[in-house]
């Protein structure tokens, strides 16, 4: 059954992602050339220092990506989704209503995942072209939180879409954006080492809060 | 025998405005059931609770013996739902649909599916959202028989679709339902369509009222009679200026009453007789009633009203 | 499942409150504060500082503010307000240039005259902040190690870097991006001739060209010997230095100055503060009472007649005003004006029993997740809301 879920949603979004990814690539040779370019107007040992020790980072390109395809992922799952209330087919069928929000959820995430691993595995290459694994280890540390903004973009973006009433809809979206701000602050490359770990939480939170505006979708009126 | 469907004091408002104040009627299995009702009386309304979509304000409704907004998965599973306006998932094909569905249902049988979207004359791979409205209604419903439920709920299944395919709808679910224990509940707009396929109708008005009857019983006891308007020149008739609440406080039995220029249609379950004792107390001319023939159609708009 | 999906829901709505509207109230009301400026006056011989009141300006305050905003202030040790041109007549070796445009250059002081070009010569300061100890901040532990005789004026970065590893002392060619096997087998066992013990346990010095020479890098090994190390001539010069690995120094903060006295400061393993000396890495010790390295910042100020030592932590400030042979003249302690709570202050407290921050501190260049717990007025604010919540019940529910 879980299978017949995860087909429907990946036939559903496959397109639009498959455009989303596109966008990432482009972004990714895009840095590949701007680091390049780096190295073509400065000697190497000027441009390492200016990145790895001054944090003059050459991919700062990539920090809202995340975001904006987690938005788009969750918008291309969902939004068909809530036209006409098509959801109600899918919670009418004969499994509980957690099973179908969190089987949409996991493919959501996981195209998601998809996406943020593209992200980073192309950072790490480029870098890795261009600087000692010092470097890609501290450009791979600088992403990841970005990468976890996407994801709270995502699953804040399916909260809001998600709930039927529009006035918790706006308190989603308030919810979502300021999980996701925890990720994108302005720091030095790096800076969320330590908390990656612990910064998980609102993330694995959101995932069974969305069972909240889908039982409010399917019986109106929970309580 | 237990109901199919039960609805014990259900109450439901938006807002102030009360849609059903003590709704109670039982839906007994085997029997196809027409919900009837003008625009915004509450029938999607009622499918909605039914199916658990929406909690009412009081009351109680269960489905197979189960509370409505606790249906579990097993007992959905025994339902066929149809939404109103054939809702379906518009970007998958006809193929992927019938793979989607499959599995959840354990009576799921893919060669009645087929049955009925092969007469479409597609391609398996053609997509939903190319299709017409009434292709897709076949599509939809091919899926609801695929799926052998024990009880179909169709919210408005004559939306958007011509004579062709209304007729073609009630030929599939006569044959479907001619295999046995298969209630259905419908609702429509098309009222002529009930008639040689629905046993029992329910009536359901606005503020809540309900009359349960079997069509027979209303095609053959609502009547309509018709009495001239007088025109002041001595010509016996209904006076000009008469009020139709006085019409109405005189002859209880009257269900409605349809004012023309010339003629007032009086509708009732009453005989033409006990109609015209009633008009002939207040010195109405209840002799010259003339019934009126009345189809289906014409019965339900006499019943419920024009507008 | 709909309580425990409720139940979840609600601590994200915690979690995420928790975070956004005390930064939404601290924007709105709460004044950032810097901490408070503190030197000792070579005219006065006493400290004088200065630092932006918190609340209400007194009337002392307004009377001195001719040229500036009132609710900045110029004090002395003793409290008194005074002008912003007295403050910097007090401190002529920081004003140096607004005291030759009022003509008081040459200045004479405990019978000594400096002119300006003697006191730009002896002005130096040298700052060690918490944050800057290692493991503090997010880096990338990869050095350019300078070439301190570059036969030129200007300092150049070498083609490669280097980094500790828990046997060498490996270097990466910067034009090819591979380990250059030559320097780094030069420089490891170089350094294991002197008696370098792997791996290290810090590394210091300043990596920037624009400095006005290069005394290369201060490395800690494992047994808490320091080795200074630099490259002369592309070749490795290593001293195995005297400071005694009991000291166990975790690091040494490197300022290359012109007059050559002093490398920079150290830092032992038991919190001390040393400047380290040209004469044989010399430490000499800084008698700060007080002092935790991983709460406060650390600064000497040098000028021609005294260094003074400033050290603070987020609330108090303190200070030793030295001679030049380090003996301690005097010192000061000083709630600074940051640490008051004004009105918006306590009314933040009532309105937040508990706070999620998310961000660097000042002791710490790493994003820390941390619960700032209120303070007994958030027990007040509690107490209302329970109050509110019980009566909106009563009501509700009649």
């Amino acid at each position: 059954m879980i299978q017949a879920i995860f087909r429907k949603e990946f036939f559903k979004i496959r397109l639009l992602t498959l455009f989303t990814l596109a966008a990432h690539i482009a972004v990714l040779l895009f840095i590949y050339v701007s680091t390049r370019r780096l190295f073509i107007l400065d000697h190497p040992e000027v441009v390492w220092y200016r990145v790895l020790h001054l944090g003059r980072i050459h991919y700062g390109l990539l920090k809202y990506i995340p975001l904006i395809s987690g938005i788009l992922i969750a918008c291309f799952q969902f939004l068909p989704e809530m036209l006409g209330e098509r959801f109600r087919l899918s919670l009418h069928l004969p499994v509980s209503p957690a099973f179908v929000a969190l089987s949409h959820l996991v493919v959501g995430i996981t195209v998601y995942c998809i996406m943020a691993l593209v992200d980073l595995c192309g950072l790490g290459l480029i870098t890795g072209l261009f600087f000692p694994w010092q470097g890609i280890e501290i450009s791979l540390l600088t992403a990841l939180p970005w990468t976890m903004a996407g994801a709270g973009a995502y699953l804040g973006m399916a909260l809001a879409l998600l709930e039927p009433d529009f006035r918790l809809k706006a308190v989603n979206l308030i919810i979502g954006a300021g999980v996701t701000g925890l990720y994108l602050q302005n720091v030095d490359p790096g800076a969320y080492g330590p908390s990656l770990v612990l910064l998980i939480v609102p993330l694995l939170l959101m995932m069974p809060a969305i069972l909240l505006p889908v039982l409010r979708f399917r019986y109106r009126r929970v309580g | 025998m237990h109901p199919v469907i039960h609805v014990d004091h259900l109450c439901h408002r938006y807002g102030s405005r009360y849609i059903y104040k003590d709704l109670n009627f039982a839906l007994a299995p085997g029997k196809i059931y027409g919900l009837l009702g003008k625009n915004g009386v509450g029938k999607t309304t009622l499918i909605k609770i039914l199916m658990g979509f929406l909690r009412p304000v009081s009351g109680r409704c269960t489905v197979f013996g189960e509370d409505c907004h606790a249906l579990t998965p097993a007992v959905r599973a025994r339902i066929g739902l149809l939404f109103e306006g054939h809702v379906a998932y518009e970007f998958m094909s006809i193929r992927q649909i019938e793979k989607f569905y499959a599995p959840f249902y354990p009576n799921w049988d893919k060669r009645i599916y087929y049955r009925m979207v092969d007469k479409l004359k597609l391609s398996p791979g053609h997509l939903i959202r190319q299709m017409s409205c009434g292709q897709r209604s076949q599509v939809v419903l091919g899926l609801l028989m695929a799926q052998q439920p024990e009880l179909l709920l169709l919210d408005d299944y004559s939306i958007g679709l011509d004579a062709g395919y209304r007729r073609l709808f009630l030929d599939e679910m006569r044959e479907y339902l001619n295999l046995g224990n298969r209630t259905v509940f419908l609702t429509s707009h098309v009222i002529q369509d009930m008639e040689d396929f629905v046993d029992e109708v329910i009536f359901l008005e606005r503020g809540g009222r309900l009359m349960t009857t079997s069509l027979e019983q209303f095609k053959n006891r609502f009547a309509c009679y018709r009495l001239k308007v007088s025109n002041g020149n001595g010509t016996p008739g209904i006076p000009q200026g008469m009020k139709r609440e006085e019409i109405l406080s005189a002859c209880p039995m009257l269900e409605n009453i349809e004012i023309h220029q010339d003629y007032w249609d009086l509708f009732t379950f009453a005989t033409g007789r006990e109609l015209a004792g009633a008009l002939n107390t207040r010195n109405l001319p209840g002799n010259l009633l003339e019934p009126v023939n009345l189809s289906l159609e014409d019965a339900f708009i006499g019943y419920t009203g024009r507008y | 499942m709909n309580r425990n999906a409720r139940a979840i829901y609600s601590i994200l709505i915690i979690l995420v409150s928790a975070v956004y509207l005390p930064l939404l109230y601290d924007n709105l009301f709460m004044d950032e504060v810097e901490k408070t400026h503190l030197f000792y006056s070579p005219v006065s011989r006493d400290f004088i500082l200065k630092e932006k009141i918190v609340g209400k300006v007194p009337e002392a305050a307004k009377g001195f503010a001719f040229d500036h905003h009132s609710n900045l202030a110029y004090l002395k040790a003793d409290g008194t307000y005074v002008s912003r041109k007295t403050f910097e007549r007090h401190l002529p070796f920081i004003y140096y240039k607004n005291m030759e445009i009022l003509g008081v250059l040459p200045i004479t002081l405990n019978g000594q005259t400096f002119d300006k070009r003697t006191i730009k010569a002896q002005r130096r300061v040298l700052e060690l902040k918490a944050r800057e100890l290692t493991d503090r901040y997010p880096g990338v532990p990869f050095y350019p190690l300078l070439e301190s005789n570059p036969g030129q004026a200007r300092l150049v970065f070498p083609e490669n870097r280097f980094r500790m590893t828990d046997t060498q002392m490996e270097f990466i060619n910067a034009d090819a991006n591979i380990v250059d096997r030559v320097l780094t087998e030069m420089y490891t066992h170089a350094l294991e001739k002197k008696g370098f013990v792997f791996p290290a346990r810090s590394l210091n010095g300043k990596f920037t060209v624009l400095k006005p020479f290069d005394e290369g890098v201060f490395i800690v090994d494992h047994n808490f010997h320091v080795f200074h190390v630099k490259r002369v001539d592309d070749t490795p010069l290593i001293v195995k230095t005297p400071i005694l690995p009991d000291l166990k120094i975790r690091v040494i903060k490197v300022s290359e100055n012109k007059e050559k006295n002093y490398y920079g400061m150290a830092l032992s393993g038991d919190g001390h503060l040393f400047l380290l000396g040209y004469d044989n890495y010399g430490l000499i010790p800084m008698p700060l009472a007080g002092y935790d390295p991983d709460r406060m910042d650390a600064k000497l100020i040098f000028n021609p007649l005294y260094c003074t030592a400033v050290y603070s932590d987020d609330t108090i400030i303190r200070a030793v005003a030295m001679d030049k042979n380090f003996v301690p003249i005097k010192t000061f302690v000083h709630t600074m004006s940051r640490a008051g709570i004004t009105g918006a202050g306590k009314a933040r407290n009532v309105l937040f029993p508990f706070t999620l921050t998310l961000g660097t501190t000042l002791s710490s260049g790493y994003v820390t997740v941390r619960i700032v717990p209120g303070t007994i007025w958030s027990l007040v604010g509690m107490g209302l809301c329970v109050l509110l919540f019980t009566g909106g019940t009563k009501i509700y529910t009649g």
